[in-house]
């Protein structure tokens, strides 16, 4: 018993928290990849990118977004994969903090580039600090659960 | 985690990263709506409600319609393309107002040579075809004006309006 709960603890829970993380930035990049104009005004708005480094911020970021999603659902390069998406999140974390602190009344642009949409609240960093913390359980409890590579090597043998 | 599968992991971020960029730079160049590297101008605004509408000339909704009628001006839609396609003036061209890219060159050339140009859209305070009228300004047409309440001003302008 205390084994079964060891192994939902950890391996399970980490190919569950890897595989939601990877839904989160899917979904997250999809709004972005069909509008980096969009997302090029929600990433000057936190006023701590330089001018110059605006747009192709605006270009690239949201496909790392989309590979990073993808790869953790499909459990391909999983570990790249996840400590890309903790870098990514930790850059979140620290940009949101200091719009917060600035008291900047702006949308995070994390899930839509619509500047109508609700403004960022002390939730939108708590959210992020949650899956923060569910990447690092996952990177350093993931065995590859369900992941393309396994069944490859299984379909193989 | 060992020495190796941390270099591994490490190299495939960098690859991750490398192969998504060039993906978005690709997808970027290909696609008509794709903006340029480096934005032209620099962002002013900390969020699109609190832009700033640069003072400017206006006209009323009959004054409009008498100057389109009489052919002296030029109705521009400030509103997004999609917007445009919907419903429009009738004789208006569609110049979407954009934060990123001002209009081309040859684009603004199309709008010489029609007399006043008169910016319109549909939002509270004109706030778009304000932003647009400013630009156009900027980038050296004279007589810029923006219809004052818009799309739904001068569709209720009485047609025989003299201006």
């Amino acid at each position: 018993m205390k084994l079964e709960l060891r192994a939902l603890l950890g391996p399970w829970l980490a190919w569950l928290f890897r595989v939601a993380l990877g839904l989160v930035f899917i979904v997250a990049s999809l709004d972005k990849v069909a509008h980096p104009g969009r997302f090029a005004v929600s990433i000057a708005n936190y006023h701590l990118v330089p001018q110059a480094a605006i747009n192709l911020m605006a270009i690239t970021l949201p496909w790392v977004e989309l590979l990073c999603g993808a790869l953790l659902v499909l459990g391909l390069w999983h570990r790249a994969g996840l400590l890309l998406v903790l870098a990514m999140l930790g850059v979140f974390i620290t940009a949101i903090t200091i719009a917060l602190q600035r008291d900047l009344d702006i949308s995070c642009g994390c899930f839509t580039t619509d500047p109508a949409a609700h403004g960022m609240t002390r939730w939108t960093l708590y959210w992020d600090i949650i899956w923060f913390a569910m990447g690092l359980h996952a990177l350093s409890l993931d065995r590859g659960l369900l992941s393309i590579k396994r069944l490859l090597r299984r379909t193989k043998r | 985690m060992s020495a190796r599968v941390a270099i591994r992991t490490a190299v495939g971020a960098l690859l991750i990263t490398l192969c998504g960029s060039a993906l978005g730079l690709a997808v970027n160049a290909l696609r008509p709506a794709g903006i340029p590297l480096v934005a032209p101008f620099p962002y002013q605004q900390d969020c699109p409600d609190k832009v700033a509408v640069p003072a400017g000339p206006t006209v009323s909704g009959a004054q409009a319609r008498a100057l389109v009628r009489a052919g002296r001006a030029l109705l521009v839609d400030a509103r997004p393309a999609d917007a445009f396609a919907a419903e429009h003036a009738p004789g208006a061209v569609s110049l979407p107002f954009s934060f990123i890219a001002p209009p081309a060159a040859d684009r603004l050339a199309t709008l010489r040579g029609h007399g006043a140009l008169l910016v319109y859209d549909d939002s509270p305070g004109d706030k778009l075809a304000g932003l647009l009228a400013a630009q156009l300004r900027e980038s050296g047409l004279g007589d810029v004006k923006v219809l004052s309440g818009g799309l739904a001003a001068y569709r209720a302008a009485p047609r025989g309006a003299k201006p």
